[in-house]
């Protein structure tokens, strides 16, 4: 697959809470450093997500902000 | 119908406005930033300024024409005209004020009842009470029903949500959809608000600084990168169509057939078979060369690469025809170059359910209310 968002983070997925349409699944990409995404709820089944599964968030450049301490 | 309009006007403190268009759109806009000319356009239409050169007319009937010398004063141009602030009768009730222009047309000439209007714009319940006891949007639906019920050949609205929040915006913009798709009326809609015409307009006018910069279809329009600096937007967006495929409302799920593929978004209130149009924003958009693989981006267009432009902060915009649709993605200079994009190639557009919420979709003109009366 080649896609042009910039961002693909490996991690594992720790969460998965499924609303009436969306589920927001966590996915753990080191100890401590989380990501959730909001996805719908037939994707969730179609690429048989589940707590446990490796899985990539992918994120476009022009939605990552960056902040300081 | 086809309005036609080339005039020339000089008005005080040096502001010259040179502007030519015809249109044959249901709903023209005529769009452009504080001091593009809009009004004064408006205002030259309805005959409440005379041009200095030029001619203006609606089919063949000529309202102004400095060579021919003719030039209809603004009462027997039948022209509607709703402002900005209602200018509601205050002393009068709501019925008073909506029959108050009956009686300046002529009984051959009128159209449209009191109840098909009450009817269309929902304010049947309204009827008895004084304009101070109207909400914004009541007052407005109010006035639009007071100009129609002076039977015009066109209705020119001039920045008639400007004054309302964004929740009574929503309340009446499906009101000016049904006037556009319902009611033979050429409507001419000024506004400075791109999210308002790119939900109603089917042509829109861009005006610059006293002058006609483009004119063509809403989609055509909002894509094109060298207009950015008059439309203000400050990143590129498409209008695309779409036929509603299946609802499942208790999944709360849309479904929509586009020609380039099949759209699932969260439930939009409209019947199966209806046509739907829709903004999504560049920067929504992400490309994928060849199958996209297994993500849970569940729209995937096909589209083919028709231009990349640099952008500004470092970027790049992809247009692309999706099914003879206009799409376009803002992405990255490096992803450029990873995948390879070059004009011509085919590529999926991905584009995020969520990035299309309710307020991205509006109705489409219907292809009925298109033909002329």
């Amino acid at each position: 697959m080649k896609i042009s968002a910039r961002n693909k983070l490996a991690g594992k997925i720790i969460e998965i809470t499924r609303g009436a349409t969306t589920s927001h699944v966590r996915l753990e990409l080191g100890p401590g450093q989380v990501v959730t995404a909001s996805i719908t709820n037939e994707a969730v089944d179609e690429l048989g997500l589940k707590e446990g599964v490796k899985a990539m968030a992918v994120i476009k450049a022009s939605d990552v902000m960056i902040a300081v301490d | 119908m086809a309005l036609s309009v080339a005039v020339t006007k000089k008005l005080e403190r040096g502001f010259a406005l040179s502007a030519e268009f015809t249109s044959s759109g249901r709903l023209t806009a005529l769009f452009g930033r504080s001091g593009a000319g809009k009004t004064t356009l408006v205002n030259l239409i309805a005959g409440l300024l005379r041009p200095d050169s030029g001619r203006i007319a609606i089919d063949d009937l000529v309202l102004f024409d400095k060579a021919a010398g003719i030039d209809l004063p603004a009462s027997r141009r039948r022209i509607g005209y709703v402002f900005q602030e209602d200018r509601l009768f205050p002393h009068m009730s709501v019925r008073s004020n909506l029959l108050y222009g009956r009686h300046l047309t002529p009984v051959d000439r009128q159209w449209g009842s009191l109840d098909q209007v009450v009817d269309l714009l929902g304010i049947g319940h309204l009827l008895k009470r004084r304009p101070a006891a109207l909400s914004g949007g009541e007052k407005q639906r109010v006035a639009i029903g007071r100009a129609l019920l002076a039977s015009p050949r066109l209705l020119l609205m001039d920045e008639p949500l400007a004054s309302l929040d964004q929740q009574r915006k929503e309340e009446i913009l499906p009101y000016i959809e049904r006037l556009r798709d319902e009611m033979q009326l050429p409507i001419v809609y000024v506004s400075h608000a791109i999210e308002e015409i790119a939900r109603i307009a089917d042509t829109i006018v861009v005006l610059g600084k006293g002058n006609v910069v483009a004119v063509g279809p809403v989609g055509e329009i909002l894509a094109r990168a060298d207009l950015r600096p008059y439309t203000g937007q400050a990143e590129a967006s498409a209008v695309l169509t779409a036929r509603v495929a299946a609802q499942d409302e208790r999944a709360g799920i849309t479904t929509l057939d586009h020609p380039a593929g099949r759209l699932t978004v969260a439930h939009v209130p409209v019947p199966v078979e209806a046509v739907v149009r829709f903004r999504i924003r560049a920067r929504d958009v992400a490309l994928a060369v060849g199958y996209p693989g297994l993500i849970s981006i569940r729209n995937r267009l096909a589209g083919t690469i028709t231009a990349i432009h640099d952008i500004e902060p470092p970027g790049v915009e992809v247009h692309l025809d999706v099914g003879g649709e206009h799409l376009v993605a803002a992405i990255t200079r490096d992803a450029t170059h990873a995948l390879e994009l070059t004009v011509g190639q085919p590529v999926t557009a991905l584009v995020k359910s969520a990035a299309l919420d309710r307020f991205s979709f509006a109705a489409e003109p219907s292809p009925q209310a298109r033909q002329p009366a």
